[in-house]
Formats: structure tokens, sequence, C-alpha cells
């Protein structure tokens, strides 16, 4: 095998790498769409000829939710395995991975011996915790996604939000509002809210230093920053967060191919 | 959450300051009694403190050993009513604020506001680290809070006395304290799901082997007497809190703001659990309670309510959304707590001297287990409709506990037989936390008190 | 798949009972039950094991919240919906309300009142003093009166350790079959079925056990072994599926369909000493380590077992077992204990699956997930 894909179809977004002699070469992120096994063709197909590959001169590991039904795959992993491989491309010393997707968000606790998970917890059940809840609320206060964070970041005082439950969450949020509470204060609120529920569950499993925060959401400083203070720990992201579920499939199938 | 309570009428309810300073400040006093007495502090929930007493131990609800923020005023009061004696102070906040100081009386107002917010806020504490310490969310919120409170705090009890009803729940969270690190001993007493047989000389053989088992622990033994003389100060308490419950709930005139009133009912409810670690203090703070109210309504101090529409707000003890009094008061309506006497844990015990003291406690847990707490939805909705009726209720506002598999989820049941027997609106509430879904609660509410 | 053939097998063999002047008295599926005092008295155990369905739970919604047991959110769903492949259930005559969890008294209360099925009462205590054995056999004393007076005719001690015997030989024979190195999800269906029909099972299920040691073909183990624990598998359950797709193969069953049931013998020489059969489900009772019921060792007990069975598996194959603790959404009993169960077990390098699920078809690929990341992991 010249080379190794990792796709990963997450209910959101679908993310493929490619993997050479155990580096990442190039990569493709889109939007999954219901048509995700369309997308994953497309994002497979071009990734092969702008690499000059031919289809049998690499293997493929499919991960994430769609990872059983897309058919371009040889073989099939699910993404806490991947996640933890994937994390460990970027950190070898990572020993914990929290990863809070669109619609999903789990906590790997990683063997420091060797580099096996050895317990994971996850959430894909409830929004709450999930990159969802996020968009949920910025919607409500009419903040774009990608500015939520900074905005949470400007705040002195959180706002405090006791609702679980993300349908209840919102009709806090928007009573706060109604009652003079600064959109700050509001938005820091739910970046609280959100870190203590993911912290919480990523307790449960034990995590320690090293903990790598990776997923779409790994890009909000604000989510960081009250994870950290959740954890009582540093933490770090990998210049690419998104990628470590496809990354750790590649190399895995490298690894099988071996 | 900001309960805004008419401060200015619980100013002369200073029986009320005081049951909530002893709520609040526990953890000083449960402190002196531990270090200073060398007294042995038992861990207790639900009104099961009896035993505790008898013992010469201390029983506690275990969030009374928490920190919680007493306002320094109330802490002030609290000291200064050593010195002046609470009725004293209370009548000299009252001049005051009658003079229109008003920085004093906004004073008052929000030591009346933090006392309701703290105790709320310290339940949604208790109920993270519940789920924090592993208890999942599939359970009610008493469950997790209950947990959460002994996660910390268990290792300065030298007991839990665990008594198995109907929710099994609650049985199998006795059975998870074990979980906690701990050198506290777990003196479990079987209540016979029902009263067959020689049920209640089991019960009673049960109740006195968990008796030696406290006995061990304070070295001491424990009487009839002993055993009497409690009941007797837990009967005095019992009929206070009926009286309060019947005689003044269910009057036209109210004391006090009826939105206060309930809050106060909520007081007693939670306080009742361990009578705020002193029987004979709560049953002469109720007495007073008692007294001052029908003072009060003597006066015609407080408000007519005669056209109030009298709402039974229940199960609450497990919990509950605490804006709800507020907001049925809001909309012209006034709220009544009785969870205590729909389990029948308000059943006064007979202390006469030939009575064995420890078979009519039994004889006491039997009945709240037949007809009350019951062994079956069927008994428990009946007592409902019970209390409903001898409150005379013109509504009934269900609370339907997430996660409750027995007091809380037979609404099917109680609803027909509401319609049946006493033909009054009802309408279930959901619940999870405190502070979430309340504009949920804001809309059902609304609707619920537009048919008055 | 849904296993018709079972259920229209089950409701020819109901009615034939039916026919013969028996009565039946329907109850959920658990244990403690004294069933042979059913039998002894005439009447046949309908034990709902069945499991359930999207539709099956949103039907309860009428009578029960949903945050209320999957499985007995299905019971009732059962009689609310009255699917074709279980019209059997109307063959009903009682219904036992019993108490092994508050999940469990609900719904058979709302089962006997709301579908109009005469109701009998069993309780058990929560404790194993001397007082609750005590009390638990008030407790038959009063059903076996109730069971007399519906007859007509009292239950005799001999017919009493008849049925006794026949249950535990019964049960012998389970555990004869349980030794046996089957495929999971055949050993499964052939425990659910034997549940199901009883000790008529009994003739059956010794030619199941000659045909599979005839053939000799060891069935070709590729999957992780593991131990299932926690909440039953119920007939027509998918889950057993998708815990074989995964890549998985169950060993034991540690659950009441299954080890806990054909575990619960009594011995020869207790029962012929007994001069009252009554006490020997009394002594069953006491000397139950298994069930989920009783407080305050359940963690204790339950960890015990699986240390026992996962270095009994060892020393004999070499094998490392992992545990799936089987969690419907819900169970008082199961759920409360799943954190601690599995930081125990962890703790003795024994790693486990928290698989919490309801039975809706919606989480199956959430489940599938879990289940192949897990056995990834070990």
């Amino acid at each position: 095998m010249k080379a190794f894909i990792g796709i990963d179809i997450g209910s959101l977004a679908t993310k493929i790498v490619l993997i050479n002699e155990g580096k990442l070469v190039d990569h493709r992120t889109e939007r999954s769409t219901y048509n995700f096994k369309k997308v994953g063709h497309n994002l497979f197909d071009d990734i092969l000829v702008k690499n000059n590959l031919k289809r049998s001169e690499v293997y493929v590991m499919s991960t994430g939710y769609g990872r059983n039904t897309i058919d371009i795959a040889d073989d099939r992993i699910t993404e806490i395995t991947a996640h933890a491989k994937g994390a460990q491309y970027f950190f070898p010393d990572a020993h914990s991975v929290i990863d809070i997707g669109g619609q999903d968000s789990k906590a790997i606790l990683i063997s420091k011996k060797t580099g096996n998970v050895v317990d994971f917890q996850m959430n894909d059940k409830c929004a709450a915790g999930t990159g969802r809840f996020l968009e949920v609320m910025a919607h409500a206060l009419e903040v774009p996604i990608n500015e939520f964070g900074d905005l949470a970041l400007g705040s002195r005082k959180p706002a405090s939000i006791s609702s679980t439950c993300t349908v209840f969450a919102e009709s806090e949020v928007i009573s706060l509002f109604a009652r003079g509470a600064s959109k700050e204060d509001i938005a820091a609120g739910i970046h609280k809210s959100i870190s203590r529920r993911v912290a919480g569950m990523a307790k449960r499993i034990g995590v320690a230093p090293k903990l790598i925060f990776c997923g779409g959401v790994a890009k909000n400083n604000a989510v960081k920053k009250y994870l950290v203070a959740e954890l009582g720990f540093e933490i770090v992201s990998p210049e690419y967060p998104q990628l470590t579920g496809a990354i750790g499939a590649a190399l895995i199938a490298q690894e099988n191919n071996n | 959450m900001i309960m805004s309570l008419m401060a200015d009428e619980l100013v002369r309810f200073s029986s009320v300051l005081r049951i909530a300073y002893n709520f609040l400040g526990g953890r000083d006093y449960l402190k002196r009694k531990k270090f200073r007495e060398k007294k042995k502090l038992i861990s207790v929930a639900l009104p099961f403190s009896d035993l505790a007493f008898i013992a010469g131990t201390v029983p506690v609800f275990p969030i009374r050993m928490q920190i919680f923020e007493i306002n320094k005023y109330l802490r002030y009061l609290g000291s200064a009513s050593n010195i002046f004696g609470w009725n004293r102070v209370s009548d000299f906040l009252g001049f005051v604020k009658n003079l229109g100081i008003g920085e004093l009386s906004k004073l008052i107002d929000d030591i009346i506001d933090e006392v309701i917010d703290t105790i709320n806020k310290k339940y949604n504490e208790m109920y993270d680290l519940g789920i924090e310490s592993g208890i999942p969310s599939d359970f009610c919120y008493g469950i997790k809070s209950l947990y959460g409170m002994h996660t910390s705090k268990i290792k300065n009890v030298e007991a839990t006395l665990n008594f198995t009803i109907r929710c099994s729940a609650w049985n199998k969270y006795l059975e998870s304290l074990k979980t906690i690190e701990n050198t506290s001993q777990q003196i479990w007493i079987d209540i016979p799901p029902r009263n067959i047989g020689n049920s209640l000389e089991l019960l009673t053989e049960n109740l006195s082997k968990a008796v030696e088992k406290l006995e061990l622990i304070t070295g001491k033994s424990v009487s009839d007497n002993d055993m009497r003389t409690h009941f007797q100060i837990g009967n005095q308490v019992k009929k206070s809190y009926k009286t309060i419950l019947y005689e003044i709930s269910t009057s036209d005139f109210y004391p006090c703001n009826p939105a206060t009133f309930s809050e106060i009912l909520a007081l007693l409810s939670i306080t009742f659990q361990d009578y705020n670690s002193d029987a004979k203090r709560y049953a002469e703070n109720l007495s007073f309670l008692v007294n001052e109210m029908r003072e009060r309504i003597r006066k015609g101090i407080g408000m007519d309510v005669s056209k109030r529409p009298k709402i039974l707000v229940t199960p609450m003890f497990g919990g509950w959304p605490p804006e709800s009094h507020e907001i049925i008061y809001e909309l012209g309506g006034r709220a009544i707590y009785a969870d205590w006497d729909i389990l029948y844990l308000l059943e006064e015990i007979d202390v006469s001297s030939s009575s064995n003291p420890l078979e009519e406690y039994a004889r006491f847990l039997l009945k709240a287990t037949e007809h009350g707490i019951g062994c079956d939805n069927n008994t428990l909705t009946n007592s409902y409709v019970r209390i409903a009726k001898k409150i005379d209720a013109d509504g009934l506002v269900f609370i339907q506990l997430f996660g409750c598999h027995s007091v809380s989820n037979c609404y099917t049941m109680l609803k027909e037989k509401i319609r049946q027997d006493l033909e009054i609106p009802s309408i279930a509430l959901t619940f999870n936390k405190i502070g979430e879904n309340v504009e949920q609660v804001n809309t059902r509410l609304g609707a619920f008190m537009e048919m008055f | 798949m849904e296993d018709l053939e079972l259920l229209s097998d089950f409701s020819s063999f109901l009615k034939e009972k039916k026919e013969e002047g028996k009565k039946i008295i329907g109850f959920i599926s658990h244990d403690n039950i004294p069933e042979e005092l059913f039998d002894a008295g005439g009447f046949i155990p309908l034990r709902l094991m069945f499991g359930g369905n999207d539709d099956l739970m949103t039907a309860s919604h009428d009578f029960l919240p949903p945050s209320t047991c999957a499985f007995a959110q299905s019971c009732i769903g059962l009689f609310s919906l009255k699917p074709r492949s279980y019209k059997f259930l109307e063959f009903i005559d009682y219904f036992l309300v019993s108490n092994h969890c508050v999940s469990d008294i609900c719904a058979s209360e709302i089962i006997s009142k709301y579908f109009n099925i005469p109701r009998l009462n069993f309780y058990i205590s929560y404790t194993k003093t001397n007082n609750s054995l005590t009390y638990l056999k008030l407790e038959l004393q009063d059903l076996k009166q109730n069971l007399e007076s519906i007859m007509g005719s009292k239950i005799e001690n001999e017919d009493l350790l008849n049925s006794i015997k026949k249950y535990n030989n019964f049960k012998k024979k389970l555990l004869e079959f349980n030794k046996l190195y089957v495929k999971g999800s055949e050993k499964l269906k052939i425990i659910q079925k034997a549940l199901l029909f009883g000790p008529d099972f009994h003739p059956t299920l010794e030619n199941i056990i000659q045909k599979y040691k005839e053939n000799s073909n060891d069935f070709e183990n590729t999957s992780k072994d593991v131990i299932l624990t926690g909440c039953s598998i119920f007939i027509n359950d998918y889950i057993i599926d998708l815990i074989e797709e995964g890549g998985a193969n169950i060993v034991f069953y540690d659950t009441w369909i299954g080890n806990s049931y054909f575990s619960q013998i009594i011995s020869d020489d207790l029962i012929e000493a007994e001069k009252d059969p009554l006490n020997l489900f009394v002594h069953r009772f006491n000397k139950n380590i298994y069930g989920d019921h009783s407080v305050p060792n359940f963690l204790e007990n339950k960890i015990a077992q699986i240390l026992d069975m996962y270095h009994q598996y060892k020393q004999k194959t070499g094998k490392k077992l992992a545990v799936i603790n089987h969690i419907i959404k819900f169970c008082d009993h199961i759920s409360i204990m799943s954190s601690f169960f599995k930081n125990k077990l962890q703790d003795q390098g024994i790693p486990v699956l928290n698989l919490e699920r309801d039975y809706s078809k919606a989480n199956k690929g959430q489940l599938s997930t879990r289940i192949e990341a897990f056995l990834e992991m070990i």
C-alpha cells in the first residue's frame, strides 16, 4: 500500500485525510448533509486525484456515524479508538481526550503504557454538552456562532444557567436577556454550562493530563477556558482539532497493514 | 431564583425567623454538639428522626451540615436574640420599619429572600455533587441531592437510619451510601410492606434492634419513659403542624401574605424531617408560630384570602419548582403544601403509661405504609384525595418529579379519582431541577389559574 | 427479528392449558416469585418476559410518565395495544402485583386495574433479617390461601413438594444446558423459551442437550467473550444481535433470564427434610445472592459473582472475560449501582461497559458504537 486514508463521517461534517509513512499529507472537510455517501465519495475521489493515487494503492478506514454505510471503506473502526489514536499523532504523550462535536461529545482515557483506550464515556443522546447546545443558544441571542466564544470571554460575571436540558436552557436564556442580563454574561453562562457537563462526564472516567481537546468546538476558547476551570488542569488542542478522528482511522489502517 | 416575600409580615413572625435560623445555622450547632458535648450525629431523611432522638443522639438531615450563607443581619438577629429575646428583636424591627427607615426594612426583605434562595441553591449544589459522584441522571432530584449531601458529610455521622419503604430507588440509594468512603454504620429498619399477620410484632422487634444499636453507639440505655417523652414532644409538633395545615390554611383570613404563608409551609416541610436537630426547641417554636398566627388573625393583621382558591400542591418533598407558590399567589390563589399528612406521618403516637411506646411507633409506621406512603399507587392516590378533601381544595397541582417511580408517577390514577370524587380541576407540572423549566411552569399555572 | 413462531407456539400452549381447566396468573418477570405454588394449585405462571419497542413504550405514557423503566412501560404497552402476536395475554385470569421494584408494583397495578384483570398481591421485604423471612412466610401463606379460595380446594403439601421438585429438576437441566459451549444468542433463545414454557419444556430441553452433545461441532468462536449482567435480555429484544454483530459472544448470562434463575436450586436433602414446603421458598429467598431486589449487599454479591465467573473462565480457557452491564433505562436497582460497579471491577482489571438503553430503535446506532468501541478497547 502506498498510502492510507481515514474518513470520519460525522452527522454534521465529513472529514478525510491522507497519511503517508505516518505523516499527514492532505485533508478535506465538508458538511455531510443527508447524502453523506455522496459527499464521502466526492472527497475521496478528489483526494486521490490531487495526490496522483489510484484506488488500488490506498487502504481506506472509515469511522464515525456513517462508518458502516460508506462503501468505499476497506475496514471500519469506532470514533473512540480513532480519536485516541489521532490525538496521539499530535501529542504522543496524550493520556486523555475530550471531543466535542456538533451532535455528540466523548471522553476517552488512554493507557500511558500501551497507548490503547482503557475507558470512555459518550454523550450522544442529548444536545446539552454538544456543539448543538451552543448553536441553539447563539441563535437565541442572535450572535454568529463563530463569535460566540469571544463574546463569552468578555464577561466578568457569568450568568447562572441551571437548566440541564437544551430546550429549557433556551427559555432560561431568553428570560435572562429580557430581565436585563448582558449578552456577554449569558454567553459566559452557556459556555460554563456546557463545559461543566462535559467535564462531569470526563471526570467519571478519571481524565488527567495530558488532555487533548478536539472536535469542532475545540476552536472555541471560552469552552476551553471553562473546561480548564472545571478540570483543574491545563488542556491542549491539536492544530487540526476536527481531524483527529480521520487521522486516527488512517493511522490504524497503516498499523493493521504492516 | 429570588423569592420575593413580604418581609414586613414576617418580621413579627419571629418564630419563623428562628426556625429558618436554626435550619441554616445547623452546622455550627451540630459542631458544638459533636465536639463539645460529645454527642453522636445520626443521618436521617424523610420524617424518620424519632429513634435518633429517643436514643439521645442528634438526628440531622444532612444538608444542614453544609455552610449556608446566612445574611449577616439574620446572624445578628440570631445572636441578638440571645440577649434580648427574639420577640423583643422582632418588635424592634417592626417598630423601626413603621418609622419608615427604608434601608433597614430593605435589609429585612433581603434576609427573607436569601433564606429561601440560599436553601434552593444549596439543594441544587447537592444535586450537582450527587451526579458528579456517580448517581445516574435517571433518578429523582431528591435522591441525587441526598447522595450529594452525604458525599462530603457522611464522615461526620456515626450512623445512617435506613428505613425501607415502598420506593425501591430509596432503598437502593440507602445501600449506595456504602460506596462513599466512611466509617459510619448502617442501621436498617425493615418496615413490612403490608400489615398482615403479626407484622406489628415483627416491626416492633425491628425497631427494638435498631434502638439497641443506637444504645451501643451512645453507651446509654433507653427506657420506655425516654421514648414516651420524645413521642409526646413529637405529638405536640404534629398537633401544631396540623393546626397550621387545617385550621389556619383553610381560614378566610391569613396572618400574612399567602406567598409568605406557602413559604412557611415549605420551610416546615423541610425542617420536619429532623426537627432542626432539637425536638423540644422545634415543638416550642411551632407552638409559638401557631399562637402568633392566631394572634395576627385575631387582630386583623394579614390578608383576606376568602376569594383566593386553595390549591393543594403536592408532592414537593422530593423536589418541586419553588416558584410555584409565588406564581399561584400572583394569579390570585394560595398554595398549600401538606405532604407529610398525605403520607400519614403526622399521626400522633399513643404515649399512655400502659402503652408499649415502641409498639405504638410500629403501629404509626404501619399505618403510614397501609394508608399513606402505601404499598401501591391505589392507596397513595386515595390519600391525596383525602387531604384535598380535608383542606377543601379548589384545585390540585401535581408535581411530576422526573425519575420518581413511587409518589410522583400516579397522576393518571389520581386525576380520575379527583374528577370522580372531588370534581375540582388539576394539572401536572414536570420537575427536574430547581430553576429549570420556569417558563413552562408559568404557562401551565397561568392556564390553570384562569379556571378559577 | 421478531420470533413470531415462538409466540404462536406459546399461544397454543396456553390455550391447551386453559382447555384443561388451568387458570393463568400473569406477573412481571423477575425472581422470588413462588411459581411452584401456582403450579401446585393448578395455575400456569405466565411471566411477562417480552422485550419492547417504541410503540409499546409510547402507549404506556397514558398511564405512567416517560421516566419509567422501559421494560415496565413495554409490559403496559402490550396490554394497551394488544399486538396480534400477543393475543394470548387475553388468557390471563389473574395478575400478581408484586414489589420486586417499585416500577413492578406500578406497572402490575396498572395492568390489573385498567385492563380488568383480578389482582393477587405478593410483597417481599427488602432486607433479609429473620423478621423479614418471617414476614415472607406470612405473604406466602396469604397467597396460598387466596389461590386455594380461587380454586375451591386446598393445595396439599405433597403436591407443593412435587412442584418444587419438578422446578428444581428443570433448573438442574438448564444448568446442564448452560455448560454447553453454544453461540450466545442461540443459548439465550433456548433459555428464554424454557423460562416461558416452564417445566413442560423439560423433555424438549433434554433433546436439545442430546443433539448438541452428539453433534459435538463446537461452534467456532472468533468473537470476544463477555459476561452479560444487569437487566435481562427479554424475548425479541434486538440487543443480543447488536452485541453479536459488534463482535462479542455472551458466554454467561448473569441475569435473571439466565444464571440467576437456574442457580437457585434447593438441595434435595432440604426438600426431603422439610415438613412445610413454604419454608423452602423462604430458604431460597434467603440464599438468593443473584437477584437485585434485596439490600444492603447487592453490589458486593454482584461483584463477587462476576469475579468468581471471571476467574473460573480464565482457569478453564485461559481467556479473559469482559463485562457488559445491560441497564434498561430507569431501572432503579441496576442503574443506581452502575458507576460503582464499573469502578470496582475496573480496579481489578476487568473492563466493563455500562450499556444504558431503552427499547427505542432510534438508538441502535449509538448502542452499536458503544459496543464496538468497547470491544475494540479490550
